[in-house]
């Protein structure tokens, strides 16, 4: 799907057909782009530029199932533009989710701020590799990456590999992850106060995934509940 | 009535015997002072006692209110009125401390309680253990202080209303001013009757909220019980005294061992 938005446009995309997304964004244009992911996974390719002070803010909820790889790749092409992206991600099952997310700062004064959220459970794989590249002759610029993993099973995995590449003095760039594999002693705390495993569990989960459900409709909002819900009661 | 009766008690941990035997009655409206050397199985004994699946019985029971409660799960414990406050309470990735403190209290309600009477709930029991009320919004124990996290338990202690707390060196870590908050939080829900099993190494708080009785662990088992006369030998003379009294020998703590401290704290995080 190719996306123009031209200058000074306010353009909103909500996508739950897994498609794969071209974009740019004139100046002073503004894109909402937002994912919300419930079918069978699969490959799906996100990639745009940003023109001189225009706005990208992505939303992913991904709550699909099986392999698939989403990979992003988006270039802040003038001065002050600005691009976020906020990512939560339910593996479960056998679950292969790769997450692949750039963002190139090549002009000065641009800002891009990446959050990644997941949850792993039974036997399923995640992996969030983000980049975030300051170019030279992209001063003042302002990048930051988080990542967050929670991993429950032992057989399941999840991975946070943060990367920045500064090629530019005068920027800020900032970048944290973590990986936390849930432990008896944590069950143990929350069970020693009243709540069942499955109460437990889904506390957590829902503290990792459950904030992205906020950037949408109430029917998505239902679906993602009920995503959280179905799937740690297994 | 909601007695807590342990009847030769013996529990593993990762395959060796800590608990050899431990016989006790905490009677309903008790208030009893824990003491014992490091590392002799106190926070083990209450760690059995709620279910923990590292600590192993081998052998002996456990009832409460005349039910045997070793066949019920950790959370079945706490809705029948038992409550821990851990010596190193755990931090949580990811779980937000109003809504943890939210479910643990609609749980064991037959309906969830509106969000405004939860709030003034809350305002309230922040209000009187003097946590500022944003800590709410913070991640469940996760970078508190160490007396932050202690007053997190007592804060749930008040909103659970438990028959039964056990509390583990619930003192350790706060300053005067917080000690005494917490004792008197304590009290008042003592004075509602709740009963208690204290684990401290400190007179100070025992001096805070008078227990009735006193009882010491060596070696895993209980050696004496008795009034609290006990807590104030203990204080002056530690405890060789037991050793010449009562022909027991006490083991030293093993250092290079985790104690249950270590391993709570210990959080699989990776930077
Ligand atoms: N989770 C655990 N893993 C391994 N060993 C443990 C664990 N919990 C307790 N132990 C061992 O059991 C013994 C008793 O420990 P426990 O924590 O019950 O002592 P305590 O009387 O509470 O001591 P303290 O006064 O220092 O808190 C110690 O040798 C300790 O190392
Ligand atoms: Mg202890």
């Amino acid at each position: 799907m190719n996306i123009l938005v031209k200058a000074n446009e306010i353009k909103e995309l909500l996508i739950t057909d897994n498609s794969s997304v071209n974009f740019v964004i004139e100046n002073n244009g503004s894109l909402l782009l937002k994912y919300a992911m419930f079918l069978d996974s699969k490959n799906i390719d996100i990639s745009g530029s940003l023109n001189k002070n225009s706005t990208l803010k992505t939303v992913v909820a991904d709550f699909s199932n099986g392999v698939g790889k989403i990979h992003a790749n988006i270039e802040l092409n003038e001065e002050g533009a600005n691009a976020t992206w906020d990512l939560a991600s339910l593996a479960t099952n056998k679950d292969k989710k790769e997450f692949d997310i750039s963002f190139i700062h090549n002009k000065n004064n641009t800002f891009a701020n990446m959050n990644n959220y997941g949850v792993a459970l039974n036997s399923s794989r995640l992996v969030f590799s983000g980049i975030n590249h300051i170019k030279k002759n992209a001063k003042k610029s302002n990048t930051n990456q988080n990542a967050k993993i929670i991993v429950f099973d032992k057989d399941a995995s999840g991975k946070a590999n943060p990367i920045l590449k500064i090629d530019e003095n005068d920027v800020l760039a900032s970048h944290a992850a973590i990986v936390g594999r849930l432990n008896d002693e944590h069950l143990f705390y929350l069970k020693s106060r009243g709540l069942t495993e499955i109460e437990a569990k889904a506390l957590i989960v829902e503290g990792y995934l459950k904030p992205i459900a906020n950037y949408f409709n109430d029917d998505i909002k239902e679906s993602i509940n009920n995503k959280i819900m179905e799937k740690c009661h297994v | 009535m909601k007695n807590l009766v342990i009847k030769n008690l013996h529990v593993n941990v990762e395959g060796k015997e800590i608990l050899k035997g431990v016989n006790l009655t905490i009677n309903e409206g008790d208030n009893v002072a824990l003491l014992g050397p490091n590392g002799h199985g106190k926070s083990t004994l209450f760690m059995a006692i709620m279910g923990h699946p590292k600590y192993k019985i081998t052998e002996g029971s456990i009832t409460f209110d005349n039910k045997d409660i070793l066949n019920m799960s950790t959370d079945e414990r706490s809705k029948l009125g038992l409550f821990l406050g851990l010596q190193n309470p755990s931090e949580v990735p990811g779980v937000n401390n109003s809504d943890f403190l939210k479910n643990i209290m609609n749980v064991r309600r037959e309906k969830p309680m509106t969000l405004f009477t939860f709030y003034k709930e809350l305002e309230n029991s922040y209000k009187e253990m003097g946590i500022p009320f944003e800590m709410a919004n913070r991640n469940l124990n996760e970078g508190f202080s160490g007396g932050e996290k202690k007053r997190n338990e007592i804060l749930q202690m008040n909103l659970l209303n438990p028959s039964l707390s056990m509390l583990d060196e619930i003192d350790s870590g706060l300053d005067v001013d917080a000690i005494n908050v917490v004792a008197n939080a304590i009290n008042k829900k003592h004075q509602n009757g709740m009963s208690l099993l204290v684990i401290s190494h400190y007179a100070r708080l025992f001096d805070l909220i008078h227990p009735n009785r006193a009882v010491i662990m060596v070696n895993g088992k209980i050696v004496l019980d008795g009034d609290a006369t006990l807590i104030k030998r203990v204080d002056k003379e530690g405890y060789e005294w037991i050793k010449n009294e009562l022909g027991i020998e006490i083991t030293k703590p093993e250092i290079n061992k985790k104690s249950i401290g270590v391993c709570a704290t210990k959080v699989a995080m990776k930077k």
